[in-house]
């Protein structure tokens, strides 16, 4: 009996082994098979150098360059040297986001002798608990549009259009914004109602296509301009000259992200590349910037300026001169600077990395500009570009910005872990893939609520720095405040390198008699 | 000597046949199978005026058409496939070509056993024969129409791979199910040595078979290309794919005995996908040649089946033709639309719009026609399976075929 079982599980073990024996052999053949087939595809191609003169073994190369990416990110990287943004300003996006502790111990990691970096000036007498505000209320188009916007906000979520982001990326920015009480900036791709459902601001972007906004020829179209700002939570229309990613060129969202639904809300063809032209055809000089931006607030009713990135600056001083032979009330209600360095879009690589100033040195040329043709307070200035972290955005203030924008601080919240694949529908944490496969990753719920946190704590620590400084509350801070380290490594005051300027009232007097 | 000449004569009376019918599709504006089975019943009504035998037997028309017939068509079929669709799609196509020609066969064969109510004349066993060669379907009328028209090329993917997946499924399965019936095992008797007997040993000799045939097809396909590669010629490389079309067949089949429709596909897809790079070099006539050689023996196949046609078939059979007909449809359209949602939990979800095209569009043609042809006369009901098989197909080339290109401008595809 027992050794009929024994011979029956010998039996039954010799089989199994036979099978596995024949799919072994049948795997060894295959993959000789596929050795001699790699060695021939290679030596007969004629594309890859590499390839042809080491066949199969030249293919690791690829494999591992491909490899490196990920093991120089996980493994190699240290915490201050990952472009375009190091691991020590994510993981402080990501604790804030996720309203965990974010305190560090043992010393700052930061250098504290690179030429360029900022040191904010502390107070013998920092501001107290019981002394602190919340920042001042600042109104822009006061008096000049019909519906002026007022916000205490400082900090915002900057314009990236729907079509780069994907459906619930726009719909938890829009939740987690409402709940902060920040604005959401929609980028030149058209209103969406997944802007609109969580209620909070919206400042509606018109990009030289005029997605969302354009009649069959691709102009401005009144009607659907008036039909946007009937939408109470649209509160400012921001006219886009250029981008930080790619000053001189239009948007670009490669044909794989043009779904239907992105399609009708920009108008255009589904699954065609989306290509903005590079500039606004209806005006070609100051004169006609301002004439549209007049228009837009006429047929809208609401505070209207516009975004570019700075490069020449004489432009600048015939704008103003413009303004001043106009009046003030001809003045935008903003200017929006980005800086040089990019965001979320696809851009060639040569306008991303040498085209256009950086902040550092736009933001301060503009606003002593505007302060000194007298339009300081007209004009509110409002400024983006890598201001992810609470310094950079108590940097941007002292400097002179009313409000601060930012776009991949909030993608960060999201989810983005910088595998820079936007452009490519790739996007392995659904922020800016229109796979559903993807996107299920992210939830617009559980996103929203590290959208607002990471809002609240930015808020909360720009505060920190401010009150440290022996203000009461941020937008009291002034150049004063900060130092630059210069190139022997030893901080000197800004005010120095950029000092703060005074109204030429008499030039402008001067002009205005011509 | 004699019987060469013979041969050949009769091959080129049909290729005549194919010819002419050819030349009707065109001045009929009509699909290029309709075409020639017109041609074929002339040809056929011409016979006794020449005093003409086309040497045409039930018995070699099996292997004719397994052996020569078949593969030539499922290679072309898999050779036109992009390869890097075809893997995007591959889940939602294995599973209609798998668990769908499953429950179309079953359905199919379930129906045609009730519709036709007839247990001694009409056994289980020939409505499960009916069921396979149905479940095979050919919508080439509406892949020639996607082609013109540059529809989404997932939905081309789709409709293509579904149907060479679904042929390969349907061919092994009425192998299998010929075998029983004709109680040789035919295939089974090679690969075993026996008859089959016993749900175990089935589900062994199916699995055998089926993975047995996509082993062979993938050896094939390596050698295909490692061939063609080292032989570094563009003519060479023709003479490479007609041989490994006919020779993964005969291999698998005669000298394994495993399933030869499936070890041609594999064979297709792999060697397609491993010369990816050399398709303007060394492929560059291939396409081209696979049109031809698909062409012409698309329509030799439905001059055969105008030969076959006889004007008693509809007159005694025309009952049996109408169950097939509702069965047919029926059964391929609930199973569609059984199967496709399911889709979304294997790839890319399937759109309602595009199941409506996938039922309808499903026609019955080549592979269904090849596979009736093929039963041997032996069997007493081959002659009903035979008509049901050739209304479905009628049916499907009159009626579906015209109606389903209207149906996808319809649905805006």
């Amino acid at each position: 009996m027992d050794l009929q079982a024994v011979a029956t599980i010998y039996a039954f073990a010799v089989k199994v082994l036979q099978v596995f024996a024949m799919l072994f052999a049948f795997g060894l053949v295959v993959l000789v098979l596929y050795v001699v087939y790699l060695y021939l595809s290679d030596v007969s191609q004629t594309r890859q150098a590499i390839r042809r003169n080491f066949p199969v073994l030249g293919r690791f190369r690829y494999q591992f360059e491909h490899l490196g990416e990920f093991f120089r990110q996980y493994f190699f990287a240290l915490d201050r040297e990952e472009m375009p943004f190091n691991r020590a300003q994510r993981s402080w996006v990501y604790r804030a986001a996720k309203n965990v502790d974010s305190t560090l111990a043992f010393g700052s990691t930061r250098p504290l002798n690179q030429p360029g970096d900022i040191v904010f000036l502390n107070h013998p007498f920092p501001t107290l608990a019981k002394d602190a505000v919340p920042p001042r209320e600042v109104t822009v188009g006061v008096g000049v549009a019909r519906r002026p916007y007022t916000t205490r906000s400082i900090f915002n979520i900057s314009g990236m259009s729907f079509g780069a982001l994907s459906v619930p990326a726009v719909r938890a920015l829009s939740r987690g914004a409402a709940k902060a009480g920040i604005w959401l900036n929609t980028g030149e791709g058209g209103l969406s109602p997944h802007h609109l459902e969580g209620g909070c601001d919206i400042v509606f972007q018109i990009g030289t296509a005029k997605y969302g906004v354009r009649d069959e020829n691709g102009l401005l179209s009144d009607e659907k301009l008036k039909a946007v700002a009937a939408h109470e939570q649209v509160k400012m229309f921001e006219l886009k000259l250029s981008q930080g990613a790619k000053p001189g060129k239009g948007g670009i969202l490669p044909g794989v992200k043009v779904t239907p639904e992105i399609a009708h809300v920009r108008g255009i063809p589904v699954g065609m590349d989306s290509i903005s032209p590079n500039g606004h055809p209806e005006f070609r000089h100051v004169d006609g910037l301002l004439d549209m931006i007049q228009r837009i607030r006429e047929v809208t009713g609401k505070p209207t300026g516009f975004k570019c990135v700075i490069g020449n600056s004489d432009w600048l001083h015939d704008l103003c001169e413009a303004i001043q032979k106009r009046g003030p009330e001809s003045a935008p209600d903003f200017i929006n600077i980005d800086s040089a360095d990019g965001g979320s879009g696809a851009a060639p690589q040569s306008l991303m990395d040498y085209m256009g100033l950086p902040l550092n040195r736009s933001l301060p040329m503009v606003v002593d500009l505007i302060t000194q043709y007298g339009l300081r307070e007209r004009i509110k200035i409002i400024c983006a570009g890598k201001l992810l972290t609470p310094s950079m955005v108590a940097w941007a203030l002292a400097m002179g910005a009313d409000f601060v924008n930012c776009g991949r601080g909030f993608m960060f919240a999201l989810g983005c872990i910088q595998a820079m694949q936007c452009n490519k529908n790739t996007c392995p944490t659904g922020v800016t893939t229109h796979n559903p496969d993807l996107q299920q990753g992210l939830d617009p719920m559980d996103k929203a609520e590290r959208v607002y946190h990471y809002a609240r704590n930015m808020a909360y620590e720009v505060g920190t720095i401010a009150h440290s400084c022996g203000v009461p509350e941020p937008r009291q801070l002034r150049r004063a405040h900060v130092e630059v380290i210069n190139e022997r490594g030893v901080p000197v005051p800004l005010s120095d390198l950029v000092p703060e300027v005074a109204p030429k009232s008499v030039i402008a007097s001067d002009r205005g008699a011509h | 000597m004699d019987g060469v000449i013979t041969l050949v004569g009769q091959g080129l009376y049909m290729a005549m046949a194919a010819v002419v019918g050819l030349g009707i599709a065109r001045l009929l504006k009509r699909d290029n199978t309709l075409g020639c089975l017109i041609a074929g019943v002339l040809a056929g009504m011409l016979l006794p005026v020449f005093d003409y035998d086309t040497g045409l037997r039930a018995e070699n028309l099996q292997q004719l058409v397994f052996f020569v017939i078949l593969p030539v068509l499922i290679f072309e079929a898999a050779w036109k496939i992009d390869p890097d669709i075809l893997f995007r799609w591959l889940g939602p196509i294995l599973l209609l070509a798998t668990f769908g020609v499953l429950v179309c066969w079953l359905l199919t064969a379930v129906l045609v056993y009730y519709g036709i109510q007839h247990p001694t004349g009409f056994p289980w066993i020939a409505a499960l024969l009916t069921g396979a060669i149905l479940a095979a379907t050919d919508p080439v009328s509406i892949v020639t129409r996607m082609r013109q028209s540059r529809v989404n090329e997932g939905l081309r993917t789709l409709v293509e791979g579904e149907s060479l997946f679904n042929d390969a499924v349907a061919i092994v399965l009425f192998s299998f199910v010929l075998g029983i019936a004709s109680h040789s095992a035919m295939e089974g008797a090679e690969a075993t040595g026996e008859a089959v007997a016993g749900a175990g040993s089935f589900a062994l000799y199916l699995s055998v078979v089926f993975f047995g045939g996509l082993a062979v097809g993938t050896l094939c396909g390596l050698l295909t290309a490692i061939a063609i590669l080292f032989l570094r010629s563009a003519g060479a490389a023709l003479v490479v794919l007609v041989l490994a079309a006919f020779g993964s067949f005969y291999l698998a089949e005669h000298v394994v005995g495993v399933s030869g429709i499936l070890s041609v596909m594999v064979c297709a897809i792999v060697s397609r996908a491993c010369l990816r790079e050399q398709q303007d070099t060394y492929l560059a006539h291939a396409a081209p040649t696979w049109e031809w050689l698909g062409l012409l023996f698309n329509a030799l196949i439905f001059v055969i089946m105008g030969l076959v046609i006889t004007f008693e078939m509809f007159t005694q059979q025309w009952l049996a033709m109408i169950v097939a007909i509702v069965a047919a449809i029926g059964a391929r359209g609930l199973a569609v639309f059984m199967v496709s949602p399911l889709a979304r939990f294997v790839g890319p979800p399937i759109p309602p719009s595009w199941r409506l095209v996938l039922s309808w569009g499903g026609l019955r043609g080549v592979i269904a026609v090849a596979l009736v042809l093929s039963l041997p006369t032996d069997l007493p009901y081959w002659w009903t399976v035979q008509s049901m098989v050739f209304g479905v197909v009628l049916f499907s080339l009159l009626v579906q075929g015209t109606t389903s290109t209207r149906l996808m401008r319809k649905l805006g595809l």
